[in-house]
């Protein structure tokens, strides 16, 4: 068994998807949450001054997707071949783009950034579910599995399905106009691998 | 050698990359490059509505990075190994950053967003280089090999030096203290498998 840690915050963000994927996996990893109090002086010692990092084997990985990718590859949650393996990265990247254009809403309800919610909501929030929400349905529609990639679950529902996880815990009526994310969700949330650790982890 | 098209617009921009490999690698390719009043008509057939995609022995993939990705896996432009491969990739995903960051000052100044650069330009160029210059240093310093990677040129070395090329055209000064990147840059325009494509290909402001 490789020895691994992974370093966040105590929060989901942008590092639960590589914690579903050890936990999928059942791989025993150090799950290591940094206070916000405590970052300060942590981050100079870090490579790039950004967390999450994932130590692996003697090896230092960062940045949230790099990580991702690396242990989705390692324990099958990549796609099938490399095609497949390409439309999940490109579906990631769509879920990136989802999150950074309604970040700077997210980051305000938050706390985060200076700004007043209110005021970013339309822009930032409601526009982008609906540039984005529908690209998302279509994904689901192509792959025919219940999940974003026609072989089955992979990182890349991980990472789109934290993300709206989050908005609905912000905002109760965003995938109204999308139920079938409501079911994405419960079945993501569902796979048996991975039930008794969503019931368990705190939200 | 398998069927393989290349659509963009007609500029470097976020697709410059793939285009690189492909040369780099000597493979034969469709290089489409469509206008801005071709765009309209074939979005609505694309995927996700967005350039570029790249139809690879009947594949179709999307979104600039997954082609790259692709490409360098199949083309030796992706590392020595999965830690390597991962390294890259986080390499990329900072540049990514570095790109979103520069982007509000970077569009208005092209015309692609309203706004006036000049409102922008501190926020968005000068303070994310002096965030993002010092990483890239220090991946160089680490790496060793002259590129960002030890084992030397990789696909992060061309969506690097691609943007740095677009705000060298905008901004001519961007680079000035930071002899280490200038050299770099130079260094992957010299490449001697690509040497000639760099000196012949179709330049575009962006």
């Amino acid at each position: 068994m490789p020895k691994v840690k992974l370093v966040y915050f105590d929060a989901r963000g942008l590092a639960e998807a590589s914690r579903l994927i050890l936990h999928h996996a059942n791989v025993d990893f150090e799950d290591v949450r940094i206070q916000h109090a405590d970052w300060p002086a942590l981050k100079p010692k870090t490579k790039t001054g950004k967390i999450p990092y994932l130590e692996f084997d003697g090896h230092l990985i960062v940045e949230s997707y790099a990580m991702h990718r690396f242990l989705a590859r390692k324990y099958g949650l990549a796609g099938k071949d490399e095609y497949e393996q390409a439309v999940v990265d490109g579906i990631a990247d769509v879920s990136k783009d989802f999150y950074a254009a309604v970040a700077p809403w997210m980051y305000a309800v938050m706390g985060f950034r200076p700004g007043n919610p209110e005021e970013l909501k339309k822009e930032h929030l409601y526009d982008n579910l609906e540039t984005y929400l529908p690209v998302f349905s279509t994904f689901l529609k192509e792959s025919n599995s219940g999940f974003l990639a026609p072989s089955g679950l992979t990182w890349a529902d991980f990472v789109f399905s934290e993300l709206i996880i989050t908005l609905l815990g912000l905002e109760s009526n965003v995938l109204d106009k999308h139920p079938e994310f409501k079911e994405y969700i419960k079945r993501v949330k569902n796979v048996p691998e991975l039930k008794e650790y969503y019931l368990s982890r705190k939200e | 050698m398998s069927d393989v098209k290349f659509v963009y617009f007609n500029v470097r921009g976020l697709g410059e990359p793939a285009r690189l490999i492909l040369h780099h690698a000597k493979v034969d390719f469709k290089d489409e490059r469509l206008t801005h009043e071709d765009w309209p008509k074939l979005k609505p057939k694309t995927k996700t509505g967005k350039l570029p995609f790249l139809e690879y022995d009947g594949h179709t993939i999307v979104e600039s990075n997954a082609i790259n990705r692709f490409l360098a896996r199949k083309y030796n432009l992706a590392g020595k190994d999965d830690y390597e491969g991962a390294l890259i990739d986080g390499i990329a995903d900072v540049q990514k950053d570095f790109y979103a960051a520069v982007a509000p000052w970077l569009y208005t100044l092209l015309g692609f967003r309203q706004g006036n650069p000049a409102d922008l330009k501190k926020e968005h160029l000068d303070d994310s280089l002096a965030r993002f210059l010092p990483m890239y240093s220090n991946f160089l310093k680490e790496a060793k090999s002259g590129f960002m990677a030890p084992s030397g040129l990789s696909w992060a070395d061309f969506v690097i030096t691609e943007f740095l090329i677009t705000l060298l055209n905008v901004e001519p000064k961007v680079l000035d203290g930071h002899d280490d990147i200038k050299q770099y840059l130079e260094r992957v325009k010299n490449v001697p498998q690509l040497k000639e494509y760099y000196a012949s290909r179709p330049d575009s402001k962006n």
